[in-house]
């Protein structure tokens, strides 16, 4: 059930301004909430729980927290990460940076809409609603000395929890400096690339950046400020490992293959030239929103074949 | 460590602290003074830093499992999938399900059903069960669960075992894993904050 | 603290058994002291929780802990505290091995060896304060000495394992 271990876990990150306590400030203002999370410094086990269907993941994590980056103990491996960084003691031990000039886009389509102030866990905290129009997509309780967010709900397109990310164990840290990066790890440095493969905007997100991805393939990385995720566009030689235990997931545009982690969700396709990947913490309605503006499934693809094979 | 005069031992400790985050303010504006002007000191600090890395980035073990007692949860199943569960015992359920697959089988069941009832209305339900009838002969495999997206609008999620990409030979491959730590790690980049775009 | 007056013994092992065994792994670098640690403390927890009365929780937990530690040591004859390779519990040590996996595996054994190295009271802090993450109060509380003692005691045991160990440069 958990991919304690597999899985590399930086999840959206939040905080508040102290006082901010207006109802319906604007998405400007949320950006700053977001900025300050980042910045937040604690030491917190955290547990996240993620419904994807009938599959329930969860996954729990020593985490130390500080401005900008993270680091993440599992059973038997640590994660460092930040700041288009992340070296990583698993299985294999290895080290990232990515090159790139371009930042996360601004957030243009959540607001701030309800801010109360309640108690969780002894402490002193705001609770803020995080709206995309009408719809609730998420419920922050936030920390009021740290800026930490306590307790994030995401909500689904019908109004449903998906998400539950909560810290427990909380110890708000004062600041103190960032660790060096391990001189042990060798570290790879991924250089941007100048594909326009994908389009510009996909479903409310931004592309911010293209980066040469492994064997001759590229990633695309979108955001809208909260969510994000990669599309990796990959030869169709080449053979993508961890869809094992996969699902199948069904859209109108065809079929893909799915593995749902209690931080993220992966899905797998091929149209006719390439395969692609897609890897994100974005909320199941904005995924099949997603999917259906990318290149769809193959006609020809095996999938298609088996399906029609079962369906007609 | 050369002798050190109890003002330079006090300073010591407070640097371990610093570390810690548990300096009272005066102490640490004591702390941040003397590193902004003493270079020992900040060696100092250096040395206490990765003594201290060093051993928090040593892995937590798993327990042996004989060694936990096999209780079982029960309605706390139920309130963890509808979110209903305590900030207090969240953690608690979370842990046990780590360490139990018993009664991660149960949740699993507990859900399906959970499902169920909720999409009776929906369409889905009546492709659910021919679904699972046709694939089960067709493919003579077990299929595991058929079920929703959570947000269930035009989606249909159907567990397999054997993805059709699967293949032998000698082609590259990629790891999921790879292509995850790499999200990751651009997923890092903060707003507003700018790496330098050339290459070391 | 009323958050734990609900907590049964079996939460109390599901939650905390992995940092109890944790902790006597890394005081001890023996699996077969840390097994009997988890059951004995388990034990005292079953037997003290019914009479647990409000208070710091996780004081109590790691006082009861360490002083079945304590007694363990006491009781025992000391088997020789070689760590095992950190390998037999994580994958590092099954993986096919580049020479910067024998290195990370080789540091961590090393901190383990430095670790165990260290004075008892020094260790326990350390270990109590950076592997079980516990706050500096709640070690005091259960090792029962003043928080001026923890902070040299903390302190003191990173500068003795900072000169046990050599930096990769």
């Amino acid at each position: 059930m958990t991919r304690l271990g597999r899985s590399v876990l930086v999840g959206t990150t939040f905080a508040v301004a102290f006082g901010v306590l207006t109802p319906a400030v604007t998405a400007g203002e949320l950006e700053d909430i977001i900025t300050q999370a980042r910045e937040a410094t604690y030491n917190a086990t955290r547990v996240t729980k993620s419904v994807w269907g009938n599959q329930i993941e969860v996954t729990d994590q020593l985490v130390e927290h500080w401005s900008g980056g993270e680091l993440v103990r599992t059973n038997s491996s640590w994660t460092v990460s930040g700041n288009g960084r992340l070296v990583s003691m698993g299985e294999v031990p290895s080290g990232l940076v990515f090159l790139t000039a371009k930042t996360t886009p601004e957030i243009q389509r959540y607001e701030v809409g309800s801010v109360t102030t309640v108690k969780h866990m002894h402490r002193s905290a705001l609770r803020v609603e995080v709206m995309e129009g009408d719809l609730k997509r998420a419920t922050l309780i936030v920390d009021e000395r740290s800026g930490a967010v306590l307790l994030a709900e995401t909500f689904n397109g019908q109004g449903r929890v998906f998400r539950t990310v909560s810290l427990s164990d909380f110890k708000p840290y004062r600041m103190y400096p960032e660790p060096e990066e391990m001189s042990s790890v060798p570290v790879q440095v991924i250089m941007h690339s100048d594909s326009d493969l994908l389009p510009n905007e996909l479903a409310g997100y931004q592309i911010v950046d293209v980066f040469q991805g492994p064997g001759g393939s590229e990633q695309s990385f979108y955001s809208d400020g909260l969510f994000g995720f990669s599309v990796f566009a990959i030869s169709k030689r080449t053979v993508i490992d961890g869809f094992a235990d996969s699902m199948a997931l069904v859209t109108d545009d065809g079929l893909y293959e799915m593995v749902p982690t209690a931080q993220d969700v992966r899905i797998r396709w091929a149209d006719k030239d390439r395969n692609f990947v897609l890897v994100g913490d974005i909320p199941p309605d904005h995924l099949e929103e997603i999917l259906a503006d990318l290149p769809a499934p193959g006609r020809d693809s095996m999938l298609k074949i088996w399906w029609h094979k079962l369906f007609g | 460590m050369a002798r050190m005069n109890t003002y330079q031992a006090q300073l010591s400790i407070l640097l371990s602290c610093y570390l810690d985050g548990v300096l009272t303010d005066e102490e640490l504006n004591e702390v941040v003074h003397v590193l902004d002007n003493d270079l020992e000191a900040i060696a100092e600090f250096h040395k206490l830093k990765e003594a201290r890395r060093a051993v928090r980035l040593m892995p937590m073990l798993e327990i042996p499992s004989h060694l936990l007692p096999r209780t079982h949860l029960d309605e706390e199943l139920s309130a963890f999938l509808d979110g209903e569960l305590s900030t207090q015992e969240t953690p608690i359920v979370s842990a046990h399900l780590e360490s139990c697959g018993e009664c991660r089988m149960v949740l699993a069941d507990l859900d399906r059903s959970r499902i169920a009832i909720r999409a009776l209305p929906g369409v889905e339900s009546p492709v659910f069960l021919d679904v699972h009838r046709e694939t089960t002969t067709a493919t003579r495999r077990r299929i595991p669960a058929v079920v929703a997206l959570a947000t269930g609008v035009a989606a249909v999620v159907i567990a397999f075992t054997v993805g059709p990409f699967a293949s032998g030979g000698e082609q590259p491959t990629i790891s999921i894993a790879d292509l995850n730590a790499r999200h990751a790690a651009v997923a890092s980049v903060p707003a507003a904050v700018q790496i330098s775009n050339t290459a070391p | 603290m009323s958050e734990h007056t609900t907590l049964t013994w079996e939460d109390v092992a599901h939650r905390y058994g992995r940092k109890i065994y944790t902790f006597a792994y890394r005081l001890t670098g023996n699996p077969d002291d840390a097994a009997d640690l988890v059951q004995e403390v388990l034990l005292r927890v079953r037997k003290g929780l019914a009479s647990y009365t409000p208070g710091s929780f996780e004081g109590w937990l790691w006082r009861i802990t360490r002083n079945a530690f304590l007694d363990g040591i006491r009781k025992k004859k000391r088997r020789p505290t070689v760590p095992l390779p950190e390998g037999d519990f994580s994958a590092l040590g099954a993986s096919p091995s580049p020479d910067e996996v024998l290195a990370s595996v080789r540091l961590s054994d090393d901190v383990q060896a430095a670790l165990v190295k260290l004075p008892y009271d020094f260790r326990e802090a350390v270990v109590m304060c950076d592997v079980v993450g516990l706050t500096y109060e709640e070690i005091a509380e259960a090792t029962d000495v003043p928080i001026g003692t923890v902070r040299s005691r903390i302190h003191r045991g990173r500068s003795m394992l900072r000169d046990l160990l050599t930096w990769p440069v």
